[in-house]
């Protein structure tokens, strides 16, 4: 599990650069965002571009970053592989997250 | 080979009498559940849809990944999983010696509320919404649980036709 973190305008973007965030990586997936998030702003994009599977542990782990996050910076999605849309939807995470189609929109929402 | 498979007449006669059969046992950690997922998913790529894989491993993912968590094995207790592809499904069944469910049942999975954002459960949600069938048994020598996918046929040439979830024997508990 890596995590490649930077700044673009006003948003904390974290790369995941791992094709898994399940049961066996969740704690550490965890860990990597807390670590790089403790200087961040108000908005972080998780990027999940390389990630092509995802179990109800990993799900739990972006919901516990995101309450860790909350009130203070709010939590949003990008990039998401279709069977990993098809967990959140399933589960309705979708409508809990704010999940854009790329890094360069969920930016651009920003801006705007 | 310790499963007496059902001889049926779905099986397609590429695979013979009893279909095609997976068959492995491992160590309770989350290493080898990897392991063994990414070696299912080798042995079914050419019989099942990317859609099929791809839902087959999450279910199993799932499945095993609480067996690791909750069924508190020990050292030298083994997760057993038997595979069996025939025309029309895929039939998994997963033995272990731990603990069974709560009051002997497979857990509903509920469908979370959006208020309090829970950070688990979403487990056995998933396994009802993407498994096509799903039984359990606890008996002497512990949980069994099996899990049936109706799976697409490429071109659609063949009818689903294997719609019962086959009744395993074992000649031997494990």
């Amino acid at each position: 599990m890596k995590l490649d973190a930077r700044q673009t305008g006003d948003v904390s973007v974290l790369s995941v650069r791992s094709p898994r965030i399940d049961a066996a990586s969740a704690i550490r997936f965890k860990d990597l965002v807390r670590e790089n998030t403790t200087r961040s702003g108000a908005r972080v994009l998780l990027d999940l571009q390389e990630v092509d599977f995802i179990d109800s542990s990993g799900l739990g782990a972006i919901v516990a970053v995101m309450k860790l996050l909350a009130p203070s910076k709010r939590l949003e999605l990008c990039s998401l592989a279709p069977m990993v849309s098809k967990v959140f939807s399933l589960t309705r995470m979708d409508q809990v997250f704010v999940i854009h189609e790329s890094v360069e929109d969920g930016c651009s929402v920003a801006k705007g | 080979m310790d499963v007496l498979w059902p001889k049926d007449k779905t099986a397609p006669a590429d695979y013979g009498q009893d279909g095609r059969i997976f068959a492995a046992r491992f160590s309770p950690e989350f290493i080898a559940v990897r392991h063994e997922l990414q070696s299912i998913r080798t042995w079914a790529e050419d019989m099942l849809s990317k859609d099929d894989l791809d839902r087959v491993s999450l279910v199993l993912a799932e499945a095993m990944y609480n067996i690791v968590e909750h069924a508190g094995l020990t050292q030298g207790q083994f997760i057993t999983v038997y595979a069996r592809y025939a025309l029309g499904g895929l039939t998994v069944m997963m033995r272990d010696q731990g603990k069974p469910f709560p009051d002997n049942q497979v857990p509903a999975g509920t469908k979370p509320e959006c208020a309090d954002f829970p950070e688990g459960g979403y487990g056995w949600l998933l396994i009802h919404e993407l498994s096509d069938r799903l039984t359990y048994h606890r008996t002497e020598f512990g949980n069994s649980l099996t899990l049936f996918f109706e799976t697409e046929v490429a071109g659609g040439a063949y009818p689903t036709i294997n719609k019962q979830c086959p009744n395993f024997s074992l000649n031997r508990p494990h």
